[in-house]
């Protein structure tokens, strides 16, 4: 199953990893990584390699997901990463990995499972305006 | 011409990055990061995080004199970023003609840190490069973004 590794600043990934479990339950093959104030970007690269490692060592596809584009939890994954056949998503949320972790099972074609899962997070995030919602 | 020389060791990164660029309408941005440069991957994770209007571009202290001296006499806003108030002292060093001007921003709280401001942190080595700096006749302010002001290093100083 393709493994699931969230990378953030602070508690963001533990956080959204409790609110992703409390709607689908326990996750394997799923880790967070949380990037502390004080800690280097090299520090959290290796921690994220280690985290990764097990996933390259099996041959087996993982997606890394952080939380900003351009920040640090991002430049630390793509500094561990560089060497290998894998992707980061960036921007995580909760109907990102909501869709990532309810069809990584049937996965097939790995750039378009991220793709896939990439828009259907883009598509439910709406501003909805409570005067259109209940006017009649 | 050289629009900002700013420190944040955190170098080129996310939100801050973007305001800063907006709020001095930078166009090219020379990092100078001896480390950074010599290391092919993380210049790339660098290069990666500047949008694609803008030039940017890692470069050891010897390597960026040449470019500082190209940025000074040519139009083109630019931003000479760096780690720390060290590198800044080595560049005021190496060149003459270096804008007697340095943004302090972002600075990590780490081990044995100061805090100017809650984002700006300084170790001992960087309040001493500062502090050269200053004795060297350059102006140092603290400030993460524009909006929030600055705090000058007079009003600091006693602090360390």
């Amino acid at each position: 199953m393709l493994g699931i590794v969230v990378c953030t600043h602070s508690d963001f990934a533990q956080g959204i990893r409790n609110a992703l479990e409390m709607i689908v339950g326990e996750q394997e093959n799923f880790d967070v990584v949380c990037f502390r104030e004080g800690e280097d970007m090299l520090e959290l690269s290796e921690r994220i390699k280690a985290v990764t490692d097990k996933y390259e060592k099996a041959g087996e596809k993982y997606v890394v997901c952080a939380d900003l584009f351009g920040a640090t939890p991002f430049n630390a994954s793509a500094a561990a990463l560089a060497a290998f056949d894998t992707s980061v998503v960036t921007g995580v949320n909760l109907p990102l990995l909501l869709q990532l972790a309810t069809e990584r099972e049937f996965c097939e074609d790995y750039d378009e499972f991220l793709e896939s899962a990439l828009s259907g997070a883009k598509d439910n995030m709406k501003v909805v305006r409570m005067k259109d919602m209940f006017s009649e | 011409m050289i629009a900002l020389v700013r420190c944040d060791d955190r170098l080129i990164h996310g939100q801050c990055m973007t305001v800063i660029v907006k709020a001095y309408d930078i166009k090219e941005i020379i990092v100078v990061d001896e480390f950074t440069a010599t290391n092919a991957i993380l210049k790339t994770v660098f290069k990666t995080a500047v949008p694609p209007s803008m030039k940017a571009d890692v470069f050891t202290v010897p390597d960026a004199l040449p470019k500082i001296k190209e940025a000074l006499t040519n139009d083109v806003r630019t931003m000479v970023l760096m780690k720390s108030p060290i590198v800044f002292v080595e560049l005021l060093k190496a060149m003459e003609e270096l804008p007697k001007e340095l943004n302090v921003g972002p600075m990590t709280k780490r081990k044995g840190s100061v805090a100017v401001h809650p984002a700006i942190n300084l170790i001992a080595e960087e309040a001493e490069a500062v502090k050269e700096a200053v004795s060297m006749g350059a102006h140092v302010f603290f400030s993460q973004v524009p909006e929030q002001g600055r705090i000058e290093w007079d009003e600091v100083k006693d602090k360390f």
